[in-house]
């Protein structure tokens, strides 16, 4: 190799990344090559600075302390709002059970209540809008036909003609 | 058997134990790496105070991703993955505050290898040069700063800083040459200083 291209693997050398022949090859360039023993004279001397710079490995002690504290810490986030669910999963079902069954009766109910309110709005709505109501009448039943949204007629209310003249008998 | 092999089976049945949330397995398995992983967010942090809070959050980061840990890289690959990322995630936020070189120069650590007979006067030129290295090292660029740290401090091969990085060897390669070049340059005056000094002794 020539001696250029040694000067550039002086990073690798200086890291122990070369191997086999090219170390070789690499010490004896440098023990001609001024600027290589330069470099590497600076590199060792950046590790050394480096090196100084960097604290001591603290006592175990210290770290004792340190993982008392990651425990705790880890404790606390190990209660997260689902485990706390997962902890408090029956309450919380049989909770929802004594709550949901009154409610579901009391809407079944209030149902029960409105319905005759609904029904006797729909009557006015007929009454009012008479081109929404055809009544046709057979020779037995008089049938009371309601135009619904979708414009069709559907069946209403189906009365035996017998039982009107019986009303009318009676009023 | 073989002690390597044994260390492995012990290592993965930790490994199997912590993903089954024992704490106490992951304690004695963390608990080997626990020296590595302070250097390396020293390495990055550069205040012992802020590498404690940093190492709490990789110990916790640890513990609650170890399920996913498939064992494709190294247990020690992604535990100093988990380190620098940790590390220079810390290091950005801190960097927003703006109080980077005051706060790190406010490092409690004694000097790894000094010796007990130093005068003052060593003393001082040591302190000197400390906080001249962390600035320096504090102006780095991240992934220069982290490549710096696991090869000068941890002593990693181009390849496990790659995997570590997720980057290729080349990469990792030309970053660390651009960040010692950036380091020498930002050294200079004390190296050549230093280094007159020292042809003056030798």
């Amino acid at each position: 190799m020539k001696p250029r291209k040694l000067c550039h693997r002086i990073h690798a050398y200086y890291d122990g990344q070369l191997q086999g022949e090219e170390v070789h090859s690499f010490c004896e360039h440098v023990k001609t090559c001024v600027r290589c023993q330069k470099e590497l004279k600076k590199l060792n001397r950046l590790t050394d600075f480096i090196k100084v710079s960097q604290s001591s490995i603290p006592d175990e002690s210290v770290f004792n302390l340190l993982w008392g504290q990651v425990e705790e810490k880890l404790v606390r986030e190990g209660l997260s709002f689902i485990d706390i669910l997962k902890s408090y999963h029956n309450t919380i079902i049989a909770y929802i059970k004594m709550v949901f069954k009154p409610l579901v009766a009391v809407c079944f109910v209030f149902l029960l209540i409105m319905l005759p309110f609904f029904e006797q709005k729909e009557k006015h709505v007929i009454v009012q809008d008479e081109a929404k109501v055809k009544k046709i009448r057979s020779s037995t039943n008089t049938i009371l036909l309601f135009k619904t949204k979708k414009k069709k007629w559907t069946v209403m209310w189906v009365l035996p003609i017998s039982k009107q003249e019986e009303k009318k008998d009676v009023l | 058997m073989n002690p390597r092999l044994e260390k492995d089976q012990k290592e993965q049945s930790l490994i199997q134990r912590c993903k089954g949330g024992e704490f106490r397995a992951f304690r004695e398995l963390v608990e080997q790496y626990q020296s590595r992983i302070y250097a390396v967010c020293f390495g990055i942090v550069r205040n012992r105070e802020d590498t404690f809070d940093v190492m709490q959050e990789v110990f916790i980061k640890i513990y609650n991703s170890i399920k996913h840990f498939s064992g494709q890289s190294g247990l020690y690959v992604w535990i100093y993955r988990i380190a620098v990322n940790t590390g220079l995630d810390f290091f950005r936020k801190r960097k927003r505050k703006q109080k980077i070189i005051e706060k790190s120069y406010q490092d409690g650590g004694t000097v790894k290898g000094g010796s007990h007979s130093q005068s003052p006067a060593d003393i001082a030129v040591s302190l000197e040069l400390k906080d001249l290295v962390h600035r320096a090292i504090a102006k780095l660029p991240d992934n220069h700063k982290s490549i710096i740290v696991l090869r000068e401090i941890e002593g990693l091969s181009y390849q496990e800083i790659a995997k570590i990085m997720e980057c290729s060897e080349g990469t990792v390669m030309s970053r660390l040459f651009y960040a010692r070049k950036t380091l020498m340059t930002l050294l200079k005056k004390y190296m050549a200083v230093n280094g007159d000094r020292q042809n003056e002794t030798t």
